[in-house]
């Protein structure tokens, strides 16, 4: 007898693939229990976002920006609902499977850059490589350098990352995350530490990686970088209050 | 070296200090535990080989005279006797420059070349001493001489006599001579007879062909040749079967080592726990690092693999600083040792499974200890990783230890603070503190020990209430030695106390056999007279009572005797013993503590005299001097001496209490000393391990102090703060070391105690309890100044935004 689940999760895939869909959460919550006390930090979001998309998660403190985003990675897992990427369950996935999973198709960017500060910074950007062993290992260092070269920081490569700027460790960052070439790049307030010219310019680098083909999800609280967007998404209270693709959706 | 190990590799360049660390905690205790094996392996294989191959005699048999060759022959053909010879022993008295004599045992054979039981070892070029004597290499420092000076030597006989010192041997069935005070000198036949002295050849050494045969099998072959020579008209006097093929001090010895060795490896387990502890601090320091690291695509066991990498080669680097202190300790110790039990080492190499189980310690334990700290925090999910923040409380028991210190209302912010913090973390408290517990507890416990073999020493001369033993050449009448005793200078009080060995015998056995050793003093009994008013020795009944004059029958046997050969004897038993040739039964009526004597059975001199034939008449005495410095006493010995030659009464041998003391005194201090070595290698470890704490305490709470600092806290209180906590981990750690103290003084002092044969009295040591408190206190506040004036020297701003 055919396994009528699974039957379901095969079409499912194909139509992800088919469709072009990337990303796809079906009813998210995500509760936490703090003191005795739960907090609703997402209730019931479904969310669909095609490949090239380049999409903007705006709202207020606590409205559920970081928690869609760690859960979209894998960073955390969702108390009710289904997540799936590249048609892969992300929810059903072991700590394991997820490390494996995000080397191969995530890309992460954090405010706070991250960098490993023993590195330098174009080691920095092999490591994902290293640890996903993503490419011969002869070539890591080529490709690594030929990322700080698109993000125009080849000259900080052998430099240490407390040696840079903000717009630069975040470039940096940015480089490290598409080190294993994911097709999805996200990304947590990352202009959140910099100043308005240099938001500028990493938001401009982002959008510019969205147009050569990757999917780039993006938290940010600043409506002046609406422009670099597609789309955007915004959350209240754990809850999707706007989405430009359903608007558009519906104007079209 | 790919990216993952390079990160490794620059962590460890950054931030030396916490690996040095750990280097060097397990350095240190590896070191120790290399010693202790070392010393343990060699000693096990060097102790035996270099007894046995002097040829102990299994069986030493006395007879009246000297032995017939045709007997020997016969004995030598037994099939039982591997070999047999002759050989004869005398006392004698050495005259040293100033006029002090030292007692001298002379081991006569009739040749070195043919001797080969009992066998002793040229030390120097000849053993062919012609006119001249050999003595054992122990004694050549007492002696004051060099080869080739001549001694001055009182005879057996009396006369004075100069012998050259032909050379010098070993001799390892004796003990060293500087622990007993006694010179041993080895002489022919034909030296003796040309001194005019001739000695009789009259001991029996048979070693039993069977190697392994148990001593009543030797018994049996004893019994077996006292027959037939007693069938030839020979008499036996007596017969010694020491426990077969084990060097004297062997079981002493052993448990020192076996006690040693497990102290090192207790410090070995320290030393592994500060190494998960300071891994786990890194771990905690790195703990975003290590959520950056799976973000982009590290899995649990890369990461897992690296920091144990780091671990072992820690590990691997302290092996190799550890192996070689470790191998030259051990020698050293081994040295020492062989020159207590006056051994001659052959070889120093070690088994192979020294190496191993060195590696398996230094390498493989603090891996397996620091396994589920990494697997803990490589196993954490991105989002706690990163949304640790360092300074938090872990469990209920910091809760309810936090609750209690907001109870003591602490005035104090700094203080409070420290307190507070000391607690956060309970695993790591109790990890500091137990490792400054542990350190403690060997110290103030090594002190306890010392003070107890301090007391018993002190007990021993103040119950020795006399200034000189004299042993004289022959017996003489009491009403003679009565006459003499009052013009003899500078003496208070003057007593008799002559002495003769005794075997004791168990049911109905004739054979006469006792278990000394061919040192004559291990396992030997010795039967005395003793004055039922004494105004010359402290005794100190545990049961019963002392000798009164009317006693005839009656014994009082003292500590060393209960313990070592009348262990199952309590007042009102009968004992039997042999004395002289006759075997008389006494009853028990009292049992003394006497402290550092040999194992005793006193009886009035009545007594004495009737079972020895000596009725009236003395051989030893004992003298009380006025004045009773050492100087003094020196002086007194040379008068008193002279004035008894004087009186016609010849003296074979003067012990003055000097000799006593320095006989009963310090070898045992080498055991403490060791215990004091071990307890300062597991301080290091546990101030190690406190710097490491806290140093991990300030990178936790370096944001808290840019708060502090932003919110107006001076630098001062920032340092008092960390200060403050040291000394609360360092403290805390006072009453476990105190309690475990306790529980160490008593199973080292048991061991103490066997060592020594001797019942030790131990107690809290309150020396050592201060000096522990002030040492790790001056050295809390010594390694807490680093981390504090790293936590005063942070700015606001490098405080708030540090990762």
């Amino acid at each position: 007898m055919l396994d009528l689940q699974t039957h379901d999760k095969e079409i499912h895939v194909a139509e992800q693939v088919t469709t072009g869909r990337l990303v796809e959460c079906r009813g998210v919550s995500r509760v936490y229990e703090s003191g005795g006390e739960r907090f609703h930090a997402l209730r019931a979001v479904s969310l669909e976002i095609a490949r090239s998309e380049c999409v903007a998660v705006m709202g207020r403190s606590g409205s559920g920006k970081t928690t869609l985003i760690n859960l979209l990675t894998g960073i955390d897992s969702p108390t009710a609902g289904e997540i799936l990427v590249q048609g892969r369950a992300v929810h059903g996935m072991t700590q394991e499977e997820l490390a494996v999973w995000r080397g191969s198709t995530v890309g992460v960017v954090f405010q706070f850059f991250q960098l490993l500060p023993t590195l330098s910074v174009v080691e920095n950007v092999m490591l994902p490589m290293d640890f996903c062993d993503a490419f011969p290992r002869a070539m890591r260092h080529g490709r690594a350098m030929a990322l700080l070269e698109r993000l125009g920081i080849p000259e900080q490569a052998h430099k240490r990352p407390a040696d840079l700027s903000g717009g630069q460790q975040q470039r940096a960052a940015i480089a490290r995350a598409l080190a294993n070439d994911p097709p999805l790049l996200v990304a947590d307030e990352p202009t959140g530490n910099l100043d308005s010219s240099t938001a500028h310019a990493v938001m401009g680098l982002l959008a510019s990686l969205a147009v050569d083909g990757k999917t780039v999800l993006t938290v940010t609280h600043d409506r002046e970088m609406d422009r670099y967007f597609t789309r955007t998404v915004a959350l209240q209270d754990g809850v999707v209050v706007s989405d430009t693709a359903a608007v558009t959706a519906l104007a079209s | 070296m790919t990216t993952r190990w390079r990160k490794l590799v620059r962590d460890v360049q950054d931030a030396p200090g916490r690996l040095v660390m750990i280097v060097a905690a397990l350095a240190v205790s590896l070191t120790a535990v290399v010693a202790m094996l070392a010393t343990f392996t060699v000693l096990r294989r060097e102790v035996p080989r270099s007894y046995l191959a002097s040829n102990p005699a299994s069986a030493r048999l006395e007879l009246a005279g000297d032995i017939p060759d045709d007997v020997l022959r016969a004995v030598r053909a037994r099939p039982d006797v591997a070999m047999a010879d002759v050989a004869g022993r005398a006392s004698a008295q050495l005259v040293l420059g100033d006029g002090e004599t030292l007692p001298v045992l002379l081991f006569v054979v009739p040749a070195f070349s043919a001797n080969r039981v009992d066998a002793v070892h040229a030390e120097s070029a000849s053993v062919s001493p012609g006119d001249g004597v050999l003595i054992e290499r122990s004694a050549l420092a007492l002696t004051r001489a060099t080869i080739g000076d001549s001694l001055l030597l009182i005879l057996p006989t009396g006369g004075r006599r100069r012998v050259r010192i032909a050379g010098t041997v070993h001799d390892p069935g004796v003990a060293p001579a500087w622990q007993e005070q006694v010179i041993y000198a080895y002489a022919t036949q034909s030296t003796m007879q040309g001194l005019g002295e001739p000695v009789a050849l009259d001991q029996l050494k048979l070693v039993a062909r069977d190697s392994t045969a148990p001593t009543a099998l030797i018994d049996a072959m004893v019994h077996d040749i006292t027959d037939t020579l007693a069938s030839q008209g020979l008499v036996v006097r007596g017969a010694q079967v020491p426990p077969v093929r084990q060097h004297p001090h062997q079981p002493q010895m052993n448990a020192i080592i076996v006690m040693l060795l497990m102290f090192s490896l207790l410090g070995m387990v320290l030393g592994t726990v500060l190494t998960a502890t300071v891994i786990s601090g890194m771990l905690a320091q790195q703990v975003r690092q290590i959520a950056i690291m799976k973000a982009v695509g590290a899995r649990s066991a890369q990461l897992r693999t690296m920091y144990l990498a780091l671990v072992g080669t820690l590990g691997v680097v302290s092996v190799g600083i550890a192996l070689p202190l470790g191998i030259v300790a051990g020698r050293g110790l081994v040295m020492v040792v062989a020159k207590l039990l006056n051994l001659r080492i052959e070889s120093l190499a070690l088994p192979w499974w020294v190496f191993a189980s060195t590696l398996l310690l230094g390498i493989v334990a603090p891996m397996l200890a620091t396994l589920l700290p990494v697997q803990r925090a490589t196993r954490r999910t991105v989002r706690e990783a990163i949304d640790d923040h360092g300074a938090r409380t872990t469990s209920s028991n910091a809760d309810w230890m936090s609750t209690l210190l907001a109870r003591l209302h602490i005035r104090d912010i700094a203080t409070t603070l420290a307190a507070r913090n000391a607690v956060r973390r309970p695993g790591r408290l109790v990890m500091t503190a137990g490792l400054l517990a542990g350190a403690g507890a060997m110290f103030i416990a090594s002190f306890d020990l010392k003070a107890a073999w301090e007391e018993k020493v002190s007990s021993a001369a103040r119950d020795r209430m006399y200034d000189l033993e004299i042993h004289l050449r022959e017996a003489v009448a009491d009403s003679v030695l009565a006459r003499v005793s009052a013009s003899l200078p500078g003496v208070d009080a003057i007593e008799n106390w002559s002495a003769t060995g005794a075997v004791r015998v168990i049911g109905g056995d004739t054979s006469r056999i006792g278990r000394v050793h061919a040192d004559g003093g291990h396992g030997a009994l010795t039967f005395r007279a003793a004055v039922p008013v004494t105004r010359l020795i402290a005794h100190r009944m545990t049961a019963g009572r002392w000798l009164q004059a009317g006693d005839t029958n009656a014994v009082v046997i003292n500590s060393m005797a209960t313990e070592l050969i009348f262990p199952d004897v309590t007042v009102g038993a009968r004992i039997t013993l042999r004395v002289n040739d006759s075997t008389r039964t006494f009853v028990v009526v009292g049992l003394m503590a006497e402290s550092l004597t040999q194992s005793t059975a006193y009886v009035t001199a009545a007594t004495f005299g009737a079972h020895t034939g000596m009725s009236s008449r003395t051989s030893t005495i004992r003298v009380r001097l006025r004045s009773r410095d050492r100087e003094a006493v020196a002086i007194g010995a040379r008068r008193v001496t002279q004035a008894l030659e004087t009186s016609a009464i010849p003296v074979r041998r003067v012990v003055t209490s000097t000799r006593m003391a320095a006989a009963q005194g310090g070898h045992v201090y080498i055991l403490i000393a060791a215990l004091a070595l071990i307890a300062v290698a597991m301080a290091i470890v546990g101030l190690i391990g406190l710097t490491s704490a806290l140093g991990i305490s300030v990178l936790e709470r370096t944001r808290e102090f840019g708060v502090m600092r932003a919110i107006g806290a001076s630098r001062a209180i920032i340092v008092r703060s960390v200060l403050v906590e040291g000394l609360c981990m360092a403290l805390l750690s006072l009453v476990p070391a105190l309690i475990v103290s306790r529980a160490l003084s008593r199973v080292v002092g048991g061991v103490l105690a066997s060592v020594a044969q001797q019942d030790l009295v131990l107690s809290l040591s309150v020396s050592g309890v201060v000096t522990w408190s002030v040492t790790l206190c001056m050295a809390a506040a010594a390694v807490s100044a680093l981390p504090a004036s790293r936590a005063a020297g942070l700015t606001v701003r490098e405080a708030i935004t540090s990762t």
